[in-house]
């Protein structure tokens, strides 16, 4: 949508100046990380802090980088781990919000409150307890167990409980007279008008879960069960001795470069779930 | 098709009581208008027929099967909302042919039905079109195609016709008309406008405070309303009510001291003394040039003009007796001025005499 709103001159120069410097300040590490990854080889570091390109950019880091990781087994595991536990976040949280949303019985408001509360924890605290459950079950060390801690989520029940609050009753009327029993409602009706929420919570959710890393590396100890960030620390680790600056940004950007090409094509519905889940 | 019966329905919300024990009988084809104030359980009573509220009491009836516990689904009626509900993810051919989908009907079958059904309504170009672009008169065609595309035992109408501008809705409400009798199906219609009420129903139910006010034909209520408050809910300009005492047997004093003498048959059922409401329609007052005389059970008033509102073919004049509000209703374009003094004249013949205590109609 364009932004038809007109400014004055000098609060439109504020304005500029403001995003300017934000985007600057935001966007310089990222910068710094894409030239020094094409950047040939060098022994000693004088010109390292250069961000502007002096050098015939080259793809050696990323050879280099891509050899010295079992990157294929990174992204198997953290596409696995990823879109693991959106896939069950999806039916938790779309069976949650619609009880909290649509149902009723004893204490509705209470338990809801109840569950908003994990979010006021920090996840860490839940660590130690989290790992004693999984070793308990006996799951510890596998895929399973980095993503079990997430299955329920306050944040997408909420989410969603909100979207389907805000859905007139009148359709779902509507297809109790058509003829659907409550599945078919929440399948046919509910989930459908609530699309953008869900593209929303699932672009949060996946983000979320691949920059996930003090989790999983508690988890992990087998290396082929590793997902892409703890892949890359014990990858930089090593390079991080020789101050190889150069593999390390190259091994950062092919662990980033999937988050960035899908938010570079979904750009506009990411800003725009925000803005529907927002304004309804 | 089906009759529809409501026997001794009740309805609470918690502790408050909206229906108080409604008994309705709407026959087979008939198209039935529940009208009355805002919040005097109308829709209520059409949601329990549609099974999207249970009844608290009483038995329902479609055709001769009991449904209080039928599910809405079985139980064969289609309902227009209010605002439509049209699912505004699905195109209208969608829309049209969920219910049909829902039961299990093949893509083909689905199809024939939706193409009739928009046929019949002259919505045939707009199937694959989504809601949000249809305009407000096209998507009320839509959800009445929704309705017939089921071929329904009973439709039900939820003030269908309140989102539309005045122009589009008397188009609708001619549609909607000529519709039912084309397919002849039970209607039930929900609404608190009188003018549709009046133009569109077999038969209206006023409904007030949890029970039906009356139940009868437009011009029953018009002519012969049951108390007060389905006089005063029906008309526009509405019904003039003028406070009056009775004195001695048969004698009616109004409110500027002038008595008129009543039949006696006509108030048997009041207490002497007791104070009795007049209600008198506004095209039945008329305005005449001079003072005169009144002749026996003619009543003549000289009022003050307030205010004069010229339709074109009638005017409406709008005068006072005493603290009573006087509306007068009279033919062709005439001009008044404000405080301008006009003579009223009507026969008494022509009013209803009502209780002041409980509204009941005297007789």
């Amino acid at each position: 949508m364009a932004n038809t709103r007109k400014r004055s001159f000098p609060a439109a120069l504020a304005f500029f100046v403001i995003i300017s410097a934000i985007t600057i300040i935001w966007s310089g590490p990222f910068l710094w990380m894409v030239v020094a990854s094409f950047k040939p080889q060098t022994f000693g570091g004088l010109d390292m802090a250069s961000v502007v390109p002096n050098f015939m950019p080259t793809l050696a880091n990323y050879e280099l980088a891509w050899m010295s990781a079992d990157f294929v087994g990174l992204y198997i595991n953290t596409l696995i781990v990823v879109f693991g536990i959106l896939s069950v976040q999806l039916v938790t949280i779309t069976l949650a919000a619609y009880a909290f949303a649509r149902l009723e019985f004893p204490f509705k408001t209470f338990l809801f409150y109840l569950f908003l509360l994990q979010l006021m924890i920090v996840p860490p605290i839940l660590i130690v307890p989290n790992l004693k459950t999984l070793v308990g079950l006996g799951l510890s060390d596998t895929l399973v167990a980095v993503m079990a801690p997430y299955f329920a989520s306050a944040f997408g029940t909420f989410l969603l409980r909100q979207t389907f609050k805000s859905i007139p009753r009148d359709f779902e009327d509507a297809a109790v007279i058509d003829g659907c029993n409550w599945f078919q409602i929440l399948r046919y009706v509910l989930l459908p008008l609530a699309k953008p929420a869900l593209v929303a919570f699932s672009i949060v959710s996946v983000v979320a879960h691949w920059n996930e890393f003090l989790w999983p590396l508690m988890v992990i100890d087998s290396p082929d069960k590793m997902t892409l960030t703890v892949g890359l620390a014990s990858f930089a680790r090593a390079a991080e001795g020789a101050a190889d600056w150069g593999l390390i940004a190259a091994g950062t950007m092919i662990v980033m470069l999937p988050l960035i090409i899908a938010f570079t094509l979904f750009q506009k519905q990411f800003v725009n779930s925000f803005m529907f889940s927002g304004i309804k | 098709m089906a009759s529809v019966r409501y026997e001794n329905i009740t309805k609470s919300f918690g502790e408050v009581s909206v229906i108080k024990g409604v008994d309705l009988e709407i026959k087979d084809g008939e198209f039935v208008v529940f009208v009355g104030p805002s919040g005097c359980g109308k829709s209520t009573l059409l949601r329990m027929l549609a099974g999207l509220e249970d009844a608290s009491g009483g038995d329902l009836y479609i055709g001769e099967n009991k449904v209080n516990d039928v599910p809405a689904k079985n139980r064969n009626i289609a309902m227009v909302f209010q605002n439509y509900a049209l699912y505004p993810h699905m195109t209208v051919a969608e829309n049209m042919g969920f219910g049909l989908k829902l039961r299990g009907k093949t893509k083909a079958e689905r199809e024939k039905a939706v193409k009739k059904a928009a046929g019949i309504l002259g919505i045939e170009d707009l199937l694959d079109r989504q809601p949000r672009a249809l305009s407000g008169g096209q998507r009320q065609r839509v959800a009445m195609g929704r309705a017939i595309v089921r071929n329904p035992d009973v439709f039900l109408m939820d003030e269908p016709l309140s989102n539309l501008d005045a122009k589009l809705r008397t188009q609708m409400r001619v549609e909607i008309r000529k519709l039912q009798h084309r397919v002849g199906t039970t209607t039930i219609y929900v609404t608190h406008d009188q003018v549709e009420a009046m133009t569109l129903a077999d038969r209206i139910a006023v409904l007030d405070g949890g029970y039906v006010q009356q139940f009868g034909t437009p011009n029953e209520l018009y002519h012969n309303p049951a108390n007060k408050f389905v006089a005063g809910f029906l008309g526009s300009p509405a019904i003039n009510f003028i406070r009056c005492k009775l004195t001695g047997k048969d004698q009616l004093q109004l409110p500027d001291g002038q008595t008129i003498s009543i039949p006696a048959e006509r108030i048997k059922t009041a207490a002497d003394g007791e104070d009795i409401e007049i209600g008198i329609r506004p095209e039945y007052i008329d305005v005449i040039e001079k003072l005169q005389k009144p002749e026996s059970g003619t009543v003549i008033w000289q009022a003050p003009v307030s205010l004069a509102e010229s339709l074109g073919s009638e005017t409406l004049v709008y005068t006072h007796i005493g603290d009573h509000n006087i509306t007068v209703k009279v033919t062709g374009n005439k001009n008044y001025s404000e405080d301008q003094n006009v003579i009223l004249s009507f026969n008494i013949d022509r009013a209803h005499l009502f209780s002041t205590r409980d509204g009941r109609l005297l007789s």
